[in-house]
């Protein structure tokens, strides 16, 4: 018998090419008993390969290679070899024996990794690995290993010493003398030293394999791997690629034929394995204790805190049934908690919640967590799950033996890190890091590396790289190696060509290997004792993080708790929000006390004008919004939920709107369904209702039904699905359910099999939603400050918020050196300029509560009769009132999709000023040191302000010049008021002003005008001029000086186009704050019978029309079958279009690569959503201003 | 005094021009020629076909094959040549020449500009002689555009900047160059984004800004390309000269066709005796020697009535030689070697002078071979044992076997202590690129089962070149006798197979088995094996000594 002892796997990062569970399977596939993975520096891929090994049946030895540094360098060729291979320290081969050599293993790693100030390979140091040999085998290694380093160092007598250190280590019965058989000479050299050394010492021998990669044709990736690892091609390479094919997994009787002079070296490897007790399913995970108050454990306290919230929750309510029912859930779950021994996990986050309400960031609890009154009412969550009747078994059941998944919603940004920061502090540097992410190689990378290790040049690279499609939409024949070779087509590449195949083919065998290892966007491990025992831990790539070795899925394969503390963008615009409001208009504004139900806010959503609202602006979202139109806010949570894979695959959507709008009668596969389908008028669309019927119909329980839910969820298993669906009919059939409404029902179950929401994960997501729809109708300036200042977020870009924010009749204003902060600002408006303001604004409470950092929206506080949770006194409309459509809505005032009338303060008194961190590459230190000389006193030049502000570097200057932030510039009494207006002032250039009036000034007319000065300004000066003050530095008219007067003189240059300001505003903010360039030709456009985006909803359906706009965002979804979709943006508003496959196959250059398009098709108008189903597009050259699209891919 | 006359001739993309010559078949095709090393080359220069195809240069070679135009890589000796005809025909109109952009400047394109003043009654008015230079040009194959004028530099902007032959008016100089894309500036990059965001387009709005002003701004390069703009530009003619160490040159047409290389060597000793004696006045020695036999092709060449073609060798002395007979015998069997193809009718020689060897050898450096006999040593030994064979072997990096290559012998640079011969480092034990240090290895599939003990004697290895192919009996995968030399061997032991194989992304790959094997039959000897997996054939590679 033979067990493959020394294994590597791509895990290794650049230094294997197999994943864990390929070389498992392959172990598998071979009737190997157990197999041992030691990857490079960590154990990155051991969760894999112990799961791997579990499916398979077999055992997975876990072990690491680690880097000593002072153990003398590896072998390398001979000096007069010619070579490229680096000097490295020698690697020693180590396996965990026992529970603490794993953990010993895991802490040496920490050692190591966290000693070095960025993320990098680092190494242990001998005591080091001294102090944590206990536990651990060590093998004497490969090439890499310290004996063939000892060998070419000094000779045989080098090695005997180098082992008996070893054995000095880790004690004779601990270290094996390693032999490895890859055909060649120079390894057979040192085999033999090795017998030699293992017979004088009396040490076992180990035959082993130095595998690399599971089969012998995975030697080329690793090629290819090697060369991306040390930056070269595969052509200058050289000796860095490995000499032949020898390293893959051998099967045991190939091993034997290889050793059959040395039998024990294979005998001892089934030896060594049978030691290896080891198995990863014992990690000695806890989670860390709460500390609690003297006299109460951890469940006693849980349960004080949660009887708290019940009554600071439920009680202000008034509803003594619904607190009643509060608390007998409370109860049922504190009996669970108490049996699963979760109480400190809860007091844990709770925790965290409290630290974020008393630091004033807000937070809220996401996903299935909502379903729990604990977290309720320990204020994690904002959504009442007695009142909106969720199922908790979606969150915690026994049968399902996991942790519960508590993710919590933070500002992005420096709030959210401050949370992280506390966690961190609040349990140690080795108590507590982020869950990693694992970056692989997908089809651009894969693409542009392979190309690049086959020598392309770098304009071929980009091109293919661009041209790799990256849709979400994969064709049935679709393969990564295919979405290359259309790739390479398109790029000209001769397919036939072999160079090329081997391309092509490389691409393909690349996906999905680990590239590096990231970062998660918030997955927070926490562990009792010491975490860097239970898993590696080494530094991220930020600074004051550290990061373990495994990503969220193998934490959740190994058991571990995470706690996901993600950053939200609208939570930080929200955030902002909160003190933009008072700041500048002048009322509080409490998330927690926002109106429900508030016309304005639902006219809006009606009429789908939701550009940069919550989860609702989507093209999707918008056009599913007027035939939902929402009333209430449970129509809200339907609408955040429906547009999902799930429910769109699953044809839910449409039967649910025809209902909704009352074209199709309510009905239900079964009586016994209607109490847990009536919300959604008898259509499933939560994954709470698919465990509700499971458990209704089929008398499942609720961990059976969770099961369910998680076989045809994400995760599935095809097995396991028909073993769920054969004991599902059997229970509906026990209920007496016909066997064609079983079928129905399994058919609606099984549309799951795409992901969608659980509603209590809608719900919250819904109350972010109406906190920003609410603000965006109230607040627009503030709402729009707030969004621009947390991009990237959403679904459009600021170019598009920004000409929406202008529709809607806010001013925005340019950036300027003399006004714009760092982030953008409100700026209040002179009088004169604005229009009356309109007083009538929608009356709604201004009622302040006294707890202003946490996040919620005022509570449904009661129960309708038809067991659907209602709101209290704002929130009136009750379900039914919802369903009936806009009927029982009371009546709304006009909101106009371009018109302003119904904004409370109306948006002209304000003006937002775009900040200085949209100038494009303007530095944030040298834009602090021009914020800081201005404090001081107002530039009065352009020379003032390029001496007083030296940071500024010349290259700045111009942009601030080219992007018409310098216009303003020494106008007396500060900067000149740019002429507004959507109508007339194509940009805030100052052309009314008579240029004579700049004379001597030192001001600016123009842009060009500017840059001509900029050039002068940001010219170096030498040492006599240094330090001379812009007052010293006067052009004297009297003076005869020629310069001085020329220098005085207006710029000879001649003002921007239009179109160079567009393209200038393009490139050096993203946004334009005149006019949308597609107005400069509408007149043209007219005459080439092209519509605007605001005509087409008066146009009829089914017309041919055309239309025109700059391309604000392309999709090709999942779900869409190869449909695409386009949404272009003019002047009026933001037209959408569909693309069938053929026709994006027909015109996909221009769609994919041209900024604006004429498209021309049949108008389909139909329940006020509007879309235009395009037969021809074409480029539309009207600009050359790189206007940004947002692709989804 | 008449005011001074300029001419400017300018051919964009020279290489592909020159190429195109070469090759009349091409001339109606899209060309492109590309240089650089594969497999990173790009277009380097492309004909006007190729440009309305929409290739560009600087593009990569697999982005430009994806247009139907035919590539060829960048022929610098046509290039050298046809820029010489440029010159020899630029030299009828003006003794005073001088080169702007040539190929010996890695440039594609060729810049000539010429003082012509004085010569209108001698070639006519300024446009005439443009007219006529242009023709000239054309009468060569090559396109230019020709511009004159009183501004030598104004001259160069309307050559780059128009298309034909152009003569601008004197003192409307600025007029004529106004509509002119800043291009042809040719400003730096930095100065070309600095006016480019200023809305500066053409020559006329350079020449319109306001001096002073400009040049507080832009400095001294900005006066510079305003007056180059303004037409106002002063350049100062530098005409080329022939350098101190331009080649020397003999040639002599043949009456009758030599087919023996006595008389020919005959004739090549007078020729260089004179290029010797003539570098010899420069204090010169010959460092390169050029020898162009015309010989007499049959058939001749295509579209050609000459029926002779040219035969170039070209004889590098391993240090400037002075000697004209050591020069003659380096010559000679460089003839010897590659005799040429038909009966030579006529003789070219272009000698490259440098300066001589000077350093005096040491007193007690080690005796070195005289330089000039070593050369005809080594000329000799490539003559009998073939080009790429005798010299410095230089080991590759590469597993593939066999990963070196001979690089010449050369001789050390001279010092102090005398001629040092540079050498690469040898191993005595390396003759095939792999580590020859061999222990014996343990029979890893060993006929006798036999680990021999650990020795510390280190075998050298004598490679076989080229290897003997050989019959081998396996048993159980492992040879067991060799039919060699003529005789059947039986083999006492066999280590291998060793394995190496590479290049998988080369069409063919390469793979090699090695086995060490030892024979059972007096004398004992121990051969290395080498076998071609793919093409099942068995050689011996190398005998143990």
């Amino acid at each position: 018998m033979y067990v493959e002892l020394h294994a590597r796997s791509a895990f290794s990062f650049l230094e294997g090419a197999s994943l864990p569970e390929l070389l498992m399977a392959r172990c598998a596939q071979l009737e190997m008993p157990a197999m041992a993975l030691l990857d490079r520096n960590g154990l990155y891929g051991a969760p894999r390969f112990h799961m791997a090994a579990l499916r398979a049946g077999t055992r997975a030895h876990i072990g690491a290679e680690i880097a000593v540094c002072d153990a003398g360098e590896r072998a390398c060729p001979p000096q007069w070899v010619p070579h490229r291979i680096p000097p490295e320290p020698v690697r020693w081969a180590l396996l965990a024996e026992t529970q603490s050599g794993y953990q010993n293993l895991c802490r040496l790693i920490t050692r190591f990794k966290l000693r070095e100030p960025h993320k990098a390979e680092g190494s242990a140091r001998l005591a080091e690995v001294a102090e944590f040999s206990q536990g651990l085998i060590c093998l004497t290694g490969g090439g890499e290993g310290p004996l063939a380093s000892a060998l070419a160092r000094g000779g045989y007598n080098e090695a005997l010493r180098e082992v008996e250190r070893l054995v000095h280590i880790f004690g004779p019965h601990n270290v094996f003398v390693e032999l490895q058989r890859h055909y060649d000479r120079a390894e057979e050299h040192r085999n033999q030293a090795a017998v030699a050394i293992a017979r004088t010492l009396n040490l076992p021998l180990l035959a082993t394999n130095g595998v690399h990669y599971a089969t012998a044709c995975e030697r080329e990736v690793l090629d290819v791997l090697t060369t991306i690892r040390h930056h070269c091609t595969l052509e200058t390479a050289g000796r860095l690629l490995a000499p032949n094919a020898e390293r893959y997994l051998r099967a045991p009787r190939e091993m034997q034929q290889l050793f059959r002079d040395l039998p024990e070296a294979i005998a001892n490897t089934a030896e060594l394995s049978a030691r290896l007790t080891y198995q990863m399913s014992d990690l000695g995970y806890r989670f860390p204790a709460y500390p609690v108050p003297a006299g109460e454990t951890m469940q006693s306290f849980l349960e004080k805190r949660t009887a708290e919230g019940i009554r600071n929750r439920y009680l202000p309510k008034h509803d003594a049934k619904l607190f009643a029912r509060a608390q007998q859930q409370a109860q049922r779950e504190l009996t669970l908690i108490a049996k699963l021994e979760l109480a400190g996990y809860f007091l844990i986050v709770w925790d965290i919640v409290q630290f974020c309400l008393r630091e004033g960031i807000l937070v809220q609890g996401r996903g299935s967590a909502a379903n729990s009154v604990v977290c309720y009412a320990l204020g994690i969550t904002a959504v009442d799950p007695v009142g909106m009747d969720l199922l908790f078994e979606r969150f915690l059941s026994e049968e399902r033996g996991e942790w519960p998944d508590i993710d919590l919603d933070l500002p992005s940004g420096p709030q959210r890190e401050r949370a992280i920061q506390y966690v961190y502090r609040r349990y140690g540097e080795l108590g507590a890091a982020m869950t990693a992410n694992v970056i692989t190689y997908r089809g651009r990378s894969a693409a542009r590396e392979a190309g690049k290790a086959l020598g392309f040049d770098a304009a071929t690279l980009d091109r293919l790289s661009k041209l790799v499609s990256a849709w979400e939409w994969k064709d049935k024949d679709d393969s990564p190696g295919r979405d290359v070779q259309i790739a390479g087509q398109d790029a000209g590449l001769d397919l036939q060509h072999p160079r090329i195949a081997r391309y092509v083919e490389l691409c393909q065998r690349m996906q999905d290997l680990p590239r590096h290892l990231g970062q998660h966007s918030g997955g927070m491990v926490i562990c009792a004792g010491q975490l860097d025992a239970v898993v590696p831990i080494e530094p991220a790539s930020m600074p004051g993080r550290s990061v373990i070795q495994w990503d969220k899925e193998d934490c959740a394969d190994m058991k571990i708790i995470k706690v996901d503390l993600l950053g939200l963008g609208m939570m930080a615009a929200l955030q902002e929000c909160l003190e933009l409001v008072p700041a500048h208009y002048g009322e509080p504004l409490d998330l927690a006390q926002l109106p429900p139900n508030d016309p304005l806010t639902y006219r809006a959503l009606q009429q789908a004008d939701t550009v940069g609202m919550f989860q609702v602006e989507s093209r999707a979202q918008m056009a599913a919004l007027p035939r939902n139109h929402p009333t209430g806010f449970y129509d809200l949570v339907v609408q955040v939920a429906i547009i999902r894979p799930g429910p769109i695959a699953g044809n839910m959507m449409n039967p649910y709107m025809k209902r909704r709008r009352g074209r199709e009668p309510v009905t239900y596969s079964h009586p016994l369904l209607e109490p847990v389908l009536k919300r959604t008028l008898g259509i499933p669309l939560f994954q709470e209702q698919l465990i509700r019927m499971a458990m209704i119909v089929a008398s499942f329980t609720g961990g059976e039904a969770e099961e369910l839910r998680r076989a045809v969820g994400m995760r599935r298993s095809m097995a396991r699905m028909k073993e769920l669906e054969i004991k599902l009919r059997r229970g509906m059939s026990a209920n007496h359910i016909a066997p064609a409404v079983q079928d129905e029902i399994v058919q609606s179950i099984s549309s799951f099999a795409l992901y969608g929401f659980p509603e209590s994960h809608a719900a919250s997501f819904a109350l972010i939603a109406y906190a920003s729809a609410y603000i965006k109708c109230h607040y627009l300036a503030a709402f729009t400050c707030a969004l621009l200042n947390h991009q990237p977020m959403g679904f459009y870009s600021p170019a598009t918020l920004v000409k929406d924010a202008q529709r809607h009749g806010l001013r925005v204003l340019p950036v300027d050196v003399c006004r714009s902060d760092w982030a953008c600002t409100l700026e209040k408006l002179h009088p004169s300029e604005c229009h009356p303001e309109r007083s009538e604004g929608p009356q709604h409470s201004t009622n302040l509560h006294c707890r202003p950092k946490g996040f919620s929206i005022r509570e449904p506080c009661s129960q309708s009769s038809d067991g659907c949770p209602t709101f209290d006194a704002p929130f009136a409309a009750k379900v039914g009132k919802q369903h009936a459509g806009i009927e029982g809505a009371p009546h709304l005032p006009s909101f106009g999709r371009c018109g302003t009338n119904g904004t409370r303060y109306g948006n002209r008194a304000f003006a937002l000023r775009l900040g200085l961190c949209y100038a494009r590459g303007l530095r944030h230190d040298a834009a602090v040191a021009l914020l800081a000389a201005r404090r001081l006193r107002s530039f009065t030049s352009i020379q003032d302000l390029a001496l007083r502000v030296p940071e500024l570097r010349k290259s700045e200057l111009a942009l601030l010049a080219n992007i018409g932030a310098l216009n303003s510039l020494g106008e007396a009494g500060g900067p000149l008021k740019p002429s507004f207006g959507l109508s007339g002032a194509i940009d805030f250039e100052r052309a009314a002003k008579p240029p004579s009036a700049n004379v001597g000034s030192g001001r600016t007319t123009h842009r060009r005008d500017a840059l001509w000065q900029v050039e002068y300004a940001g010219r170096p000066a030498g040492p006599l001029l240094n330090g001379i003050t812009s007052d010293q530095i006067v052009f004297d008219e009297a003076a005869p000086d020629e310069l001085a007067a020329q220098e005085s003189a207006e710029s000879p240059l001649q003002q921007m186009t239009v179109e160079e300001r567009l393209v200038a505003d393009f490139s050096g903010t993203g946004v334009t704050v005149g006019k949308h360039p597609m107005a400069f030709h509408r007149a043209k456009l007219k005459q080439m019978g092209i519509s605007t985006a605001g005509e087409l909803a008066r146009l009829p359906h089914g017309r041919i029309t055309r239309i025109a706009g700059s391309v604000i965002a392309r999709q090709r979804p999942g779900t869409a079958k190869g449909f695409v979709f386009l949404s272009l943006e003019d002047e009026t508003g933001i037209a959408n279009a569909i693309l069938t496959p053929a026709v994006y196959e027909e015109f996909k250059h221009a769609v994919v690569y041209e900024n604006f398009l004429l498209l021309e098709g049949t108008l389909q108008n139909q329940e006020n959503v509007v879309s235009l189903k395009a037969r021809t597009i074409r480029p539309l050259g009207i600009s050359r201003a790189e206007v940004r699209s947002h692709n989804f891919h | 005094m008449p005011p001074p006359l300029y001419l400017c001739v300018h051919l964009s993309d020279f290489a592909a021009q020159a190429l195109a010559r070469a090759h009349p078949e091409l001339r109606s095709r899209a060309l492109a020629v590309l240089s650089g090393d594969p497999p990173l080359e790009r277009v380097f220069a492309i004909n006007h076909q190729a440009r309305r195809l929409g290739l560009e240069t600087g593009m990569s070679r697999i982005h430009a094959e994806s247009f139907s135009a035919v590539l060829l890589r960048r022929d610098p000796r046509q290039e050298h040549a046809g820029f010489a005809e440029l010159m020899q025909c630029a030299g009828k109109f003006s003794p005073r020449t001088e080169c702007i952009a040539s190929p010996q400047e890695e440039s594609c394109g060729a810049t000539l500009l010429l003082d012509v003043s004085g010569s209108e009654r001698l070639l006519g008015g300024p446009q005439q002689i443009a007219t006529a230079l242009r023709q000239s040009l054309h009468a060569l194959e090559y396109e230019a555009s020709v511009a004159v004028s009183c501004n030598a530099w104004a001259a160069l902007l309307a050559a780059r900047g128009t298309t034909g032959a152009v003569a601008l008016a004197p003192r409307h100089e600025a007029e004529t160059l106004a509509p002119l894309p800043l291009s042809v500036l040719e400003p730096d990059d930095e100065m070309a984004q600095t006016l480019a965001a200023w809305g500066i387009r053409t020559l006329g709005q350079l020449a319109a800004l306001p001096a002073r002003p400009l040049a507080a701004r832009l400095g001294q390069s900005g006066i510079r390309l305003q007056a180059q703009a303004r037409g106002e530009y002063r350049h100062l003619l530098a005409p080329a000269e022939e350098p101190a160490d331009a080649p020397l040159c003999e040639s002599i047409e043949l009456e009758h066709p030599v087919e023996l290389l006595e008389p020919l060597l005959f004739l090549l000793s007078r020729m260089l005796e004179q290029i010797t004696g003539r570098a010899a006045q420069r204090s010169l020695a010959i460092a390169s020697i050029e020898l162009c036999l015309l010989v007499d092709a049959n058939p001749p060449a295509p579209r050609s009535e000459d029926r002779r073609t040219e035969d170039r060798r070209t004889i590098r002395p391993a240090i400037p030689e002075r000697n004209h007979r050591t020069l003659l015998k380096l010559l000679q069997l460089e003839l010897e070697l590659h005799p040429p193809v038909a009966a030579v009718v006529g003789l070219h020689i272009q000698a490259h002078p440098a300066r001589p060897q000077t350093a005096q050898p040491g007193l007690f450096a080690a005796q070195a071979p005289e330089p000039g006999r070593l050369e005809i040593l080594l000329a000799r030994l490539r003559k009998l044992v073939g080009e790429g064979r005798a010299g410095s072997p230089e080991l590759l990096d590469n597993h593939a076997p066999e990963a070196f290559r001979v690089n010449n012998f050369e001789l050390g640079v001279c010092d102090r202590s005398g001629i040092v011969c540079r050498v690469p480092d040898a191993n005595p034990s390396v003759a095939n690129g792999q580590p020859m240090s061999l222990h014996p290895a343990p029979a890893l599939a060993s006929g006798t089962g036999q680990r021999t003990a650990l020795r510390s004697l280190t075998p050298v290895l004598r490679m076989m070149r080229p290897p003997c192919a050989v019959a081998i009996e396996l048993r159980a995968n492992v040879p067991a006798t060799l039919d060699y030399e003529g005789q059947r061997l039986r083999l006492q032991s066999a280590s291998g197979p060793w394995r190496t194989s590479g290049a998988w992304w080369t069409h063919p790959a390469w793979s090699r088995e090695e086995w060490d094997v030892a024979l059972k039959e007096q004398p004992q000897r121990c051969l290395r094996l080498a076998h071609d997996p793919a093409g099942g054939s068995w050689y011996v590679v190398g005998i143990y000594d």
